[in-house]
């Protein structure tokens, strides 16, 4: 198991420079260029091409892109992302500053499409074919069909325009600091309302029907029907053979959900102005701010392959029939 | 001047085109209706908040790029020299009108002396030397400012409040350009390194507001500065939300959280109409320096003739362009001029839309369809010509569309070429193409040397058609020198009625930009060039909770 562990490790490296080169070409091959993105079509066209090549040289864009990669690589394996093209402040402190507005976000989300899809999804399974477990599955599959942007702006029109119950925008209100620590907390609370519920009604209806085909699998096993041949009470038969074994697929899942954690919605940071890593990263590629992308791809990548390392890894814990050699 | 990605005002011109044809014309008319005009006297207090359409980057001067950035520092910074509502120059942190010598090569501006830093330290005459070498500093990215001073010499600093603006020859230009140097304090942002100095983003001005909170992502918040050294503003404070998505952006107009933003066409017209929106919101259109056109090339075999190009313009059916694609929210322009400028001749008109005419020039010129196969052909060569678009751009495809279906009733087939940005503008910089649709962003100064002089060729100038008339060309260099404005209207105007007869552009339509605006908000202005780039711009609105309705809760 420790072997497969340190193999898995070292396999780790040669897939991340392919990814990082592949990313990176793709980057910069990606049309348009960092001057004149970063000014947004605002820039003044007089300038002449000395001061073009100028400005490229000064951020580093007038080498040819191996030289560019590897300087790029050479910080990199210094934990140095380099400076935003933008506002010139190093990237990883711009990571970092939106981090936590992401992280509440999805974390909030996963927990409760979690606590609701798991119980949603075995009591579907116990019932099936009852009028709960068609009902809510055609529920669940239209919920899941609804683009998220289109329900979140009839939720605003609902919600902030028409009833105005409920802001709209941002993470908070703009004086939330003079409220006190109740009041504070409380305007935190609603402005999370609406972005929670539009990240999480999709997840919900995905878990839930895989909670539900995971469950359905397990009630078939042979050792639920030798329960219930010994005389088991049908609670103890839930809670301890199939709620448990059920749960192995999910914390598979699990493991690869966590990288979405911290990569953050782009459409709906976006609708909701709210400060995160998606929107970070969507506007970082609109100006071709080539630091922060490349910064956010190569975190995203690492936590990706680290958590299919560390799904692989539970799901050995969690059955003892699968190991690892 | 800027150009633009494809045709001006994209977004709202692509709504509108969802919406299909819409309601009565109306023209923006940049001055105040009555409705904008105060009657009561200013009350001080209250806040409005505004929207951004995207996060700012920094709050440094030298360093800003966007619209964004910029409507924030209006209200941080103070010019040395600017244009007020009327267009005319007034001294801000200038104590009086700048003195031209009789060379016209040194221009002396006097500052105030009770001028001084939202810190007290006073406004200094080195303040601008040294705001000057770091835009023309290579090592920081201000090439969007730095180019207006490529004709200056050097800047002598007589005394603390005394600079001269030494120039390399006679240039009128050059008043626009110190208007477009905003003095920033050495003494804050000269420590340490300019580009990640902690005042980027906590800056020290010289305008009525200071910088209150900034919430990255979210917002940022101004408050009145109760210090300022001129006449202090009215609302205690202004906050900019930043909102990037346009339906979300209405939607808090609408409950409440915006007071203001930039609507698309289509939301101007469906969605601003009900007596209720419109009891709480002022329309406010205005036209800003721009306008959009089909670029010739004219070393082409095709447009080389100016009756060629005439006739293209013939075909064209700009009026319907304005009433299919903008709803009659456009207005046809005629020459290369802002329309509101005092060097646009309102005496050219737009040419008509008028097929025969254009048939009678082809004809003139020398194309007939000799061989009968529908196409017009001029020895052996057809007049068949790639029309080169952005992509993505709905308007410009649509403006093609049009063109293509009346020049192919008059025989001349014109293929449609969608190229993405960067391919784009880069055969547009070569002079590599035969016809584009563009649009140019102007200045306010109307000097227009850089896109028609005809040693303004590519590879390196903006005259990318290869136009070419001596006269033109002597106008222009006689309008750079000439310092009378009323002078220099007469020569712009000759440009202007040569350039129409010319046609190396189809010129097609300025299109204005549209703005609800809360009706609690009083004292808004409309300049030329909108109402928020002037001097004092949004700096001194107040409000009057009374006029429509009171502020809501959040």
């Amino acid at each position: 198991m420790l072997n497969y562990t340190i193999r898995r490790l070292l396999l780790l490296i040669p897939t991340l420079f392919g990814i990082t080169v592949v990313t990176f070409i793709i980057v910069n091959l990606a049309p348009g260029d960092p001057v004149e993105l970063i000014n947004r079509g605002e820039m003044d066209a007089r300038i002449s091409p000395a001061a073009y090549h100028q400005m490229l040289h000064l951020y580093g864009l007038d080498d040819p892109i191996h030289v560019r990669y590897f300087t790029w690589l050479k910080r990199v394996a210094t934990l140095d992302f380099g400076t935003s093209f933008l506002d010139h402040r190093p990237v990883t402190q711009k990571i970092i500053e939106r981090l936590p507005a992401t992280l509440t976000l999805n974390v909030w989300s996963l927990l409760i499409s979690l606590v609701l899809a798991i119980p949603l999804g075995l009591y579907s399974a116990l019932r099936q074919h009852s009028r709960f477990d068609k009902l809510g599955g055609t529920a669940l599959y239209l919920l899941y069909s609804l683009p998220e942007f289109w329900v979140a702006l009839l939720l605003i029109m609902f919600f902030g325009v028409k009833l105005k119950i409920l802001p709209i925008n941002g993470m908070q209100s703009i004086d939330a600091r003079t409220l006190g620590f109740w009041g504070y907390w409380w305007d935190r609370f609603v402005h999370m309302i609406l972005p929670i519920f539009c990240l999480t009604y999709g997840s919900l209806a995905f878990l839930s029907r895989f909670v539900r085909g995971s469950s359905l699998e397990v009630i078939r096993q042979d050792y639920i029907r030798t329960a219930r041949a010994k005389g088991l009470d049908e609670t103890r038969i839930v809670y301890t053979h199939v709620f448990r074994n059920t749960l192995i697929p999910v914390l598979t899942l699990l493991g690869l959900l966590l990288p979405a954690l911290i990569s953050g919605s782009i459409i709906l940071e976006s609708i909701f102005s709210w400060p995160g890593v998606g929107n970070l990263f969507f506007n970082a590629v609109l100006a071709r701010d080539y630091p922060v992308v490349m910064g956010l791809s190569t975190i995203t990548a690492v936590v990706v392959l680290i958590s299919t390392l560390l799904a692989d890894l539970l799901y050995a814990w969690a059955d003892p029939r699968v190991t690892y050699r | 001047m800027r150009r633009v990605f494809g045709p001006l005002v994209i977004i709202a011109a692509l709504c509108a085109a969802l919406s299909g044809c819409g309601k009565k014309a109306q023209q923006a008319q940049n001055a105040p209706s009555d409705s904008l005009l105060a009657s009561a006297t200013p009350r001080d207090g209250g806040t409005v908040i505004r929207r951004l359409d995207s996060e700012c980057k920094t709050l440094n001067w030298v360093l800003y790029t966007t619209a964004y950035e910029l409507f924030v520092l209006r209200h941080i910074y103070d010019p040395v020299l600017d244009y007020d509502v009327n267009g005319n120059l007034v001294p801000v942190l200038a104590a009086e009108l700048p003195t031209v010598s009789p060379d016209h090569l040194r221009i002396t501006v006097k500052l105030r002396s009770d001028a001084h830093w939202s810190d007290g330290v006073p406004i200094t005459a080195r303040d601008i030397k040294w705001t000057l070498d770091k835009v023309r500093d290579p090592k920081i990215p201000a090439i969007n400012k730095a180019p207006y001073f490529e004709k200056l010499d050097h800047l002598e600093v007589v005394d603390d409040h005394t600079v001269v603006w030494v120039w390399k020859e006679a240039f009128a230009p050059a008043i626009y350009a110190i208007t477009q140097l905003w003095p920033i304090p050495e003494h804050i942002y000269g420590q340490g390194d300019f580009l990640t100095n902690p005042a980027n983003r906590k800056p020290v001005g010289s305008g009525p507001f200071t910088l209150d909170q900034w919430e990255s992502g979210q917002y940022i918040s101004l408050v009145r500065d109760p210090n300022y050294w001129g006449e202090k503003a009215h609302l205690d404070r202004i906050i900019f939300k930043v909102v990037e998505d346009d339906a979300v952006a209405l939607n808090m107009l609408k409950a409440g959280e915006l007071d203001e933003m930039r609507a698309t066409q289509g939301q101007w017209e469906k969605q601003m109409t009900d007596p209720d929106f419109n009891a709480h919101f002022r329309k406010v259109d205005y036209y800003f320096p721009g306008y959009n056109f089909v670029a010739y090339n004219c070393r082409s075999v095709w447009f080389s003739d100016k009756r060629v190009r005439k006739a293209m313009t013939l075909l064209f059916d700009r009026e319907s362009v304005n009433t299919k694609i903008y709803s009659g929210y456009a207005r046809l322009v005629s020459g290369p001029f802002y329309i509101n400028s005092w060097a646009y001749d309102k005496t050219v008109k737009p040419l008509p839309f008028d097929p025969s005419a254009a048939r009678v020039l082809l004809a003139e010129a020398g194309w007939k369809d000799s061989n009968h196969d529908g196409v017009l052909d001029k020895d052996g060569k057809k007049f068949e010509f790639e029309l080169n678009v952005i992509a993505g751009s709905a308007p410009a495809a649509q403006f093609s569309q049009l063109l293509q279906e009346e020049c192919g009733k008059a025989g001349i087939r014109i293929n449609i070429r969608s190229l993405e940005g960067s391919s784009f503008f880069d055969r547009i910089d070569k002079g590599d193409f035969d016809a584009s649709m563009l649009g140019w962003r102007l200045d306010f100064d109307p000097d227009v040397y850089d896109t028609f002089c005809s040693t303004m060729t590519p590879p390196t100038g903006l005259n990318h058609g290869f136009y070419k008339n001596t006269k033109v060309d002597s106008l222009l260099v006689l309008g750079r020198k000439e310092f009378d404005q009323n002078k220099r209207a007469e020569i712009y105007h000759q440009v202007h009625r040569l350039i129409a007869e010319d046609q190396p552009y189809t010129f097609v339509n300025a299109v204005p930009d549209k703005r609800p605006v809360a009706r609690k908000i009083q004292g808004i202005q409309i300049s030329p060039m909108g109402p928020y780039d002037f001097w004092p711009g949004a700096n001194y609105w107040w409000i009057d909770e009374t006029d429509g309705r009171v502020a809501s809760k959040r």
